[in-house]
């Protein structure tokens, strides 16, 4: 305790008080047990043994300015003490909240970088209502936040993006062989995404909606991570249910291909990294003029897959079955180990 | 002036809006307010794919329940990895058994199914994913399957062997009618007294006489107030907070509060009125003739 002050100290409390210096500068003291509710200053008390006096003042995180520190430390100085009913605590919390969004993202902020899991979780939910029914405009409206996405990336929210090197050369591979598919489709494509709506999350959706139901199960848009363009491509109907949802249950996990804005209306963004197959590529996206090269590539995906296969089997556990891509086009192989779950 | 207020506001707002952001996700709503996030930043949407946890569960609500179709369910159910945890479809009009078979096949972590109003779906369908969810030690904890078709008692005696806890599924046997409905609980202190089981209003709502705010049961003993909605009825409690037609004194519940036809006044202060539509639709006529309220 600091004994420069006395005007401050009052003898016969036997509280103990500890020092906390926001990011402007100041310092203040605080009572113990309210200050330890907050786990940041918790560590920092024992491990460190700061905060005992002026000069040691615990220096808080840069986000908490001294309104919001006033206010968390509101929340603790009523959540601390023990003996209040779950009813009470509610309405406090309810009353609390109540302010605008600027100061709530503010507190939010305030309250993860003093890992107060509690706050955050009430000022979360409150900003989540604010969020509730709004479309992407009216958030960036709120939040303050640019942008940053072309017209066509807001019409693919579903795609993924794991980093896997392999499964990126396997999908590159893929969608060399879905180009004829895409060459039919974009003229449609072109069509659809000229339409401007509004609410984006309708586009989405409506977007994936429309597609044209040529491939197997109305299986519409060509995601990077699907191949049931290839499969349609040869009419089979039993067997692609499974095919196709084994594959899909792979390239769940897959990066789609470049984020280059390429959707269905770009062509060429696969020719770019053609080089990099082994056997290198002449750019040429047209399988059936080259059949040794195919071979080539075809040994190709089953060897990743291969591989593939004994990484997935160990990272995803006994509910994945070792794949084996079937090869389409002038191949029709069908390598399918393990049982169908009931499925279709 | 505006601008510039609007400036110093933009200048002063917290620059780390995005990591409080991502903060939030966990606490969005439905798929709507997530798949809306994707939308609107390149980094948000960045997060949002990659997090597979925001996806184990999946929440569909109109608006976007009549757009959701099999194919979609499953691109979205997709991204948890199989490790779906909870699945509410309302009103998902699209949604076929095989679409909902498929999602469970390939999700076999799944505790909570609540489907209400999937008027595609089948009882047959429901107790296939069941089943196949009841394998291998883990059980289903939540079923809600009030406005799916044609579910009969024998449905309901198969799934309770897979599902035996009371309360885990929405509907019962009505004990009055012997249809399969749902039973809502009462509030009376009458009726809590002794075992659940056992209270005499224990019935559907077409059985059973009830508030429509607050679902206590009416019976012969207490006063049943009339609302504006015609056939529907009020407790006294609920009759009395419930602002009431000017003219006839008679509460919508809030439910029907759409239909008042408010009575715009420019004194500010005078409480705000309305007119039920009964009332309204007979203005002009002389209010001192019968009329018959009774609708």
């Amino acid at each position: 305790m600091s004994e420069s002050d006395p005007d401050m100290m009052k003898p016969e409390t036997m509280k103990s008080y500890i020092w906390l210096q926001t990011s402007d500068g100041s310092v203040q003291q605080v009572e113990q047990e309210v200050a330890m509710f907050c786990p940041m200053i918790c560590q920092e008390v024992i491990h460190n043994g700061a905060g005992s006096s002026e000069s040691h003042a615990i220096s808080l995180p840069q986000r908490v300015n001294p309104d919001m520190l006033s206010l968390i430390l509101d929340y603790c100085r009523f959540h601390q003490v023990p003996g209040r009913s779950n009813k009470e605590r509610k309405s406090y919390d309810e009353k609390f909240m109540r302010m605008d969004t600027k100061r709530l993202c503010e507190l939010t902020s305030a309250a993860d970088s003093l890992q107060l899991k509690p706050l955050v979780d009430i000022t979360s939910r409150a900003l989540a209502r604010i969020i509730e029914g709004k479309s992407p405009e009216e958030i960036r409206d709120i939040f303050h936040l640019p942008d940053d996405l072309t017209e066509e990336e807001k019409l693919e929210p579903l795609k993924n993006t794991m980093d896997d090197p392999r499964i990126r050369l396997l999908n590159r591979l893929y969608a060399k062989k879905r180009k004829e598919l895409k060459e039919r489709e974009r003229l449609k494509n072109v069509e659809i995404g000229e339409h401007v709506d509004e609410r984006s999350v309708d586009d989405l959706l409506s977007f994936i909606n429309s597609r044209d139901p040529k491939t197997s199960k109305g299986k519409k848009k060509s995601k990077k991570k699907k191949d049931q363009k290839i499969d349609s491509s040869n009419d089979r109907e039993g067997p692609e249910d499974f095919h196709d949802k084994e594959s899909h249950d792979l390239h769940s996990k897959q990066q789609g291909v470049e984020e280059t804005g390429s959707s269905m209306r770009e062509v060429p963004e696969d020719d770019i990294f053609m080089p990099k197959v082994a056997g290198s590529e002449d750019g040429d996206i047209d399988d059936e003029i080259d059949p040794a090269m195919k071979e080539m590539l075809d040994r190709e995906v089953e060897d990743f897959a291969r591989r593939l296969n004994s990484n997935w089997v160990c990272s995803l556990g006994q509910e994945r079955r070792p794949v084996h891509f079937s090869i389409n086009g002038n191949r029709t192989t069908r390598q399918h180990i393990g049982q169908s779950s009931g499925h279709n | 002036m505006r601008t510039e207020e609007k400036e110093e506001e933009e200048e002063q707002w917290p620059g780390s809006a995005h990591e409080i952001l991502l903060l939030v996700l966990p606490y969005l709503h439905s798929l709507f307010e997530l798949l809306s996030m994707t939308a609107v930043s390149r980094s948000l949407r960045d997060a949002i794919r990659a997090e597979t946890a925001l996806w184990s569960k999946v929440v569909v609500e109109p608006p976007l329940s009549s757009r959701l179709t099999d194919d979609i369910l499953w691109d979205i159910t997709s991204k948890s990895a199989g490790k779906l945890n909870t699945l509410i479809l309302r009103q998902c009009l699209r949604i076929t058994d095989k679409g909902l078979r498929r999602v469970v096949d390939a999700n076999p972590l799944i505790r909570k199914i609540i489907v209400p109003g999937c008027t595609e779906l089948t009882p047959e369908g429901i107790i296939g994913c069941v089943e196949s969810l009841s394998k291998d030690n883990h059980n289903v904890e939540t079923l809600h399957i009030n406005g799916v078709h044609r579910f009969t008692k024998d449905h309901l005696s198969a799934l309770s062997t897979y599902i035996p806890h009371e309360g885990a599924i929405d509907v019962e046997v009505c004990p009055k009618c012997d249809q399969v409905m749902m039973i809502p609980s009462c509030s009376r202190v009458s009726c809590n007294r002794g075992r659940r089981h056992e209270r005499k209003c224990k019935g559907c709502w077409f059985c059973v006489p009830r508030c429509m705010e607050c679902s206590v049961c009416l019976g012969s003993d207490t006063e049943i107030q009339e609302a504006a909605c015609g056939g529907d009825s009020l407790c006294l409690e609920c009759w009395l907070v419930l602002p009431k037609c000017r003219f006839c004194n008679k509460p919508y519940c809030t439910s029907h509060s759409s239909l008042r036809h408010d009575v715009v006044t420019n004194d500010s202060s005078a409480q705000p009125m309305f007119e039920c539509q009964a009332c309204h639709y007979r203005a002009g006529k002389n209010p001192y003739d019968a009329f018959d309220y009774q609708i």
